[in-house]
């Protein structure tokens, strides 16, 4: 079997994996378990400014946080560095599945609870409730650490996607790569997909139900500074490391600018090319599965157990057809898993009843897609969208394998010059990239309120 | 004529049956009751009227041409469409020239011409029960279905709405089909019923001689709630006075 010819030092980078993936696991239930369903069950000041912010380390390419780090404190490296930067991916991850999870609680349960024990039983019951889904968003926050390779290597703890990378990078062997890929992807899989299919009815029961009589949230200012603290780690203190090249050397505003002006236009087209795939793909699935709670679950545990693939595994076996299209359908790849869940949130919150008043009616197929289906997608299709683009975006091994000469995207230009360029140079690009996605997060986050 | 033959008609879903044999036909004007417990069938029963499934046995034969209006449980407003939107939407045989005078006198006749520019989402429910019932009648139907409409209001609103109703389907002599579990509004809308139970109809005919020997569990706990509610009133009243309905 081809997977047994890898040699000891990948699987000693797939151990090191592992052990991070589980350390993350854990770190991300510890504080993102109880911070979700706090947020879910309190009012404070700013919450809708710090939810987005605290969603943004989702957006952004982890080696962009390990970046910020890395400039704020020299000394700092090794596991508990990995663990940190993936951390702040996880955290938040776990801390809105979490959240989502206590805003299915009704009212009425959470009166039963507050009559029965006051505020903290309603906080014990409602982790109670939470702990499935944020449980399990906590293992998936560990295997999506597996493929994934800018942090181990800015820090000095290469991993098994390290090594990939470095295969297909530095030594130019795209076999190697591929078997290492399907190694990997092997742990992976294995690693997701129980976890996956498990909580593949919790998600898809979520994503179909009606809304609820949601309990009052207790107002709270002190969780207000609870989740300023956990946004600082996993956010602001990166950032702030991005802000200190800038503050001890000139602003190369130019060099910058034209950094951004030549990738800049590659880096929207691939965004948008991936959006576009990601967002037909997600609702022609979501629609083949909305009548079958089977179809559903498995493609819900699909997305999920796709979200924790390698995306390198995909664009190694494309490279034959590498150019535009072919770099814009594999990033797709990477954003569907998200637009499908959201299709699925679009289309099952949908009830019968709007297309049996069309039928009664008389109302053309046609007309009735257009008028009420069309909008109605619309509204869901807008954030799904944006985080593929998003998620698209901050992909740089696909880019790498797949994209034109010359024609490279911005966080791949980040990550093939932070080596040898300026500190301040590398710090203002990733910055005017967080710039980027936060405006676009902003926007999802208002659509989705809109909702 | 008939509007509507209903014969033998029995609706299984899987080896399980939701009702066997229900038989009945409706003239113009007519006025029809389907009672029965949740899940008794009543809903299913009413999607096969409208043709929106189909029987797994039996017959349901509409008058050629028969416009059929329906008014759902939860509405089945389209969230994203204002008022006169929903309206004009379900009028896709007439003109766009007409479409929207049709739906405005429709939204006026229902009293939320005021609200012709306004979605779903900021109506109050009742405000959103008249817009249904306006999409209901702008198709200019004979046959009205209408399932659980007012379940979900209080009893001033529900009175109200029901009085609406009846008002508007005296005026066109419309045949209705209306699908409660509450004998009371069955009584205020329709003279009358069959009743459901068990999957099958334990009983049908005159809502008031139905009452006055009730085969069926739910109108004999109704009946029984009757003579109790009677009983207390009677009780309670001053020596002398009379119920201001009697007076």
């Amino acid at each position: 079997m081809t997977v047994i010819e890898l040699d000891s030092t990948f699987w000693l980078a797939l151990g090191r994996s592992v052990l991070v993936a589980f350390f993350v696991a854990g770190v991300s239930l510890a504080i993102g378990w109880p911070l979700g369903v706090r947020i879910g069950l309190t009012a404070f000041p700013l919450r809708h400014l710090l939810l987005a912010l605290l969603a943004l380390p989702l957006l952004l390419p982890s080696f962009l946080i390990a970046i910020g780090l890395s400039m704020l404190w020299r000394g700092l490296g090794g596991a508990p560095a990995v663990v940190w930067v993936f951390a702040s991916l996880g955290v938040p991850l776990v801390s809105f599945a979490a959240l989502a999870a206590t805003l299915t609680l009704t009212r009425g349960q959470a009166d039963a609870a507050r009559l029965a024990g006051g505020e903290w039983h309603v906080f014990r019951q409602a982790m109670r409730a939470a702990f499935p889904l944020a449980g399990l968003a906590a293992a998936l926050a560990g295997v999506l650490t597996l493929a994934d390779p800018g942090p181990g290597q800015i820090f000095g703890w290469p991993g098994a996607a390290g090594e990939l990378l470095t295969s297909f990078a530095a030594h130019y062997d795209r076999a190697l790569a591929t078997r290492q890929a399907l190694a990997l992807a092997v742990v992976a899989a294995l690693l997701a997909w129980p976890l996956a299919w498990k909580l593949a009815p919790e998600v898809a029961s979520g994503l179909f139900s009606r809304d609820v009589n949601r309990p009052s949230p207790r107002r709270h200012a002190a969780m207000g500074a609870w989740l300023f603290i956990t946004v600082s780690f996993v956010l602001l203190l990166p950032l702030a490391g991005l802000f200190k090249p800038l503050l001890a050397h000139a602003w190369p505003v130019a060099r910058a600018w034209n950094e951004v002006r030549r990738t800049g236009g590659d880096t929207l087209l691939y965004a948008a090319l991936a959006a576009s795939f990601a967002v037909t793909l997600a609702f022609v699935l979501a629609w083949s599965a909305v009548g079958s709670p089977a179809r559903r679950r498995w493609l819900v545990a699909a997305a999920l157990a796709l979200l924790a693939l390698p995306p390198a595994l995909p664009a190694l076996w494309l490279i034959p057809w590498s150019g535009r299209w072919t770099l814009g359908t594999a990033l797709a790849l990477r954003g569907l898993p998200l637009a499908i869940l959201l299709a699925l949130r679009a289309v099952g919150s949908m009830p019968p009843s709007w297309a049996d008043a069309a039928r009664v009616h008389r109302v053309p197929r046609a007309t009735f897609f257009a008028r009420v289906v069309l909008p109605w997608c619309a509204r869901w299709a807008a954030p799904a969208a944006a985080l593929a683009a998003l998620l698209a975006t901050s992909e740089v091994g696909t880019v790498l394998l797949l994209h034109p000469p010359g024609h490279g995207s911005l966080p791949l230009a980040v990550f093939t010059i932070m080596a040898n360029a300026p500190e301040a140079l590398v710090a203002m690009l990733c910055l005017l990239y967080v710039a980027l996605a936060l405006a676009l997060a902003l926007a999802a986050q208002r659509a989705v309120h809109h909702l | 004529m008939n509007l509507l033959r209903v014969h033998e008609l029995t609706r299984k879903h899987g080896d399980q049956a939701v009702f066997t044999g229900v038989s009945f036909s409706l003239a113009a004007g007519d006025r029809l009751a389907v009672l029965g417990a949740s899940g008794s069938g009543k809903t299913t029963l009413l999607r096969l009227l409208a043709g929106l499934d189909e029987p797994t046995s039996g017959v349901v034969e509409r008058a050629p041409g028969l416009r059929v209006g329906m008014v759902f449980q939860d509405l089945a407003l389209w969230p994203n469409l204002a008022a006169l939107d929903n309206v004009a939407l379900a009028l896709p045989d007439l003109p766009k020239s007409q479409r929207w005078q049709v739906a405005r006198e429709a939204l006026a006749a229902c009293r939320v011409a005021d609200l012709a520019s306004r979605k779903p989402g900021t109506l109050s429910i009742g405000q959103q029960q008249r817009v249904a019932l306006a999409r209901a009648f702008a198709v200019r139907p004979r046959l009205l279905l209408l399932d659980e409409p007012f379940s979900s209001l209080d009893p001033l609103l529900r009175e109200e709405l029901t009085a609406e109703v009846r008002r508007l389907a005296d005026e066109i002599s419309l045949a209705l089909v209306l699908v409660t579990h509450d004998p009371l509004e069955a009584m205020t809308l329709t003279r009358r019923a069959l009743v459901l139970e068990n999957g099958r109809v334990v009983e049908a005919g005159e809502i008031g001689s139905l009452l006055a020997a009730p085969q069926s569990r739910l109108l004999s706990q109704f009946a029984a709630q009757m003579e109790t509610t009677r009983a207390v009133w009677e009780q309670r009243l001053p020596s002398g006075a009379q119920p201001q309905s009697e007076r």
